[in-house]
């Protein structure tokens, strides 16, 4: 866990640096440098998350839960990651309009991937009542 | 992981700007910028090869 942490902070800053020299002629080089650090350094911590999420769904399934109800949650964790990583990029760029967008059809969806929850919430408390 | 990918988009950039400024000092700056154009797809191919595959790793991993 921690040679990863050394081995993506120490690539980020090699990066940044390579990032700063092709920038002075080539701004958009630079931009797809730290792109192509987000992808790979996200890629190199895949396998943890992959391992976090297994553990979360253990748990889910040994305490009794219905299983459908973790499976929202995990997508729209999914979703959050993809729009960050497409806004920043945006950002990056300096397309600050094009970042909200994205920001925005992100969040629309993601209320839509979680909607159903609350209506299961809402349908839980009525037959409570 | 593949750090070589970083080095290789900042070689692609730093060849493409070299260049650039010859042949623009050479007076051919229709070719200075099609070299620019080439490179930057070269580079965006690259990119975007490992921009899927990030995100099918995030599709995979939260199931959707």
């Amino acid at each position: 866990m921690e040679a990863e942490l050394i081995r993506i902070a120490g690539i980020g800053i090699v990066a940044a640096v390579l990032a700063v020299v092709v920038s002075e002629k080539k701004p958009e080089m630079a931009m797809l440098v730290g792109l192509a650090f987000g992808a790979l350094a996200l890629m190199l911590v895949a396998g943890k998350a992959g391992a976090v999420i297994s553990l979360i769904n253990d748990s889910v399934q040994k305490s009794g839960m219905d299983a459908d109800l973790i499976v929202p949650v995990l997508k729209v964790t999914g979703m959050a990651y993809v729009t960050q990583f497409a806004v920043d990029a945006c950002r990056d760029a300096g397309q600050n309009a094009i970042a909200s967008k994205i920001e925005i059809a992100g969040k629309i969806l993601m209320l839509a991937v979680a909607a159903p929850i609350a209506t299961a919430l809402i349908r839980i408390i009525t037959t409570i009542l | 992981m593949d750090v070589d990918l970083i080095f290789k988009i900042a070689a692609i950039g730093i060849l493409v700007s070299i260049l650039n400024i010859v042949l623009n000092k050479s007076g051919r700056e229709e070719q200075a910028m099609m070299t620019t154009l080439a490179g930057l797809v070269v580079v965006l191919m690259l990119v975007v090869r490992e921009i899927a595959n990030l995100f099918d790793t995030v599709k995979a991993l939260f199931g959707f």
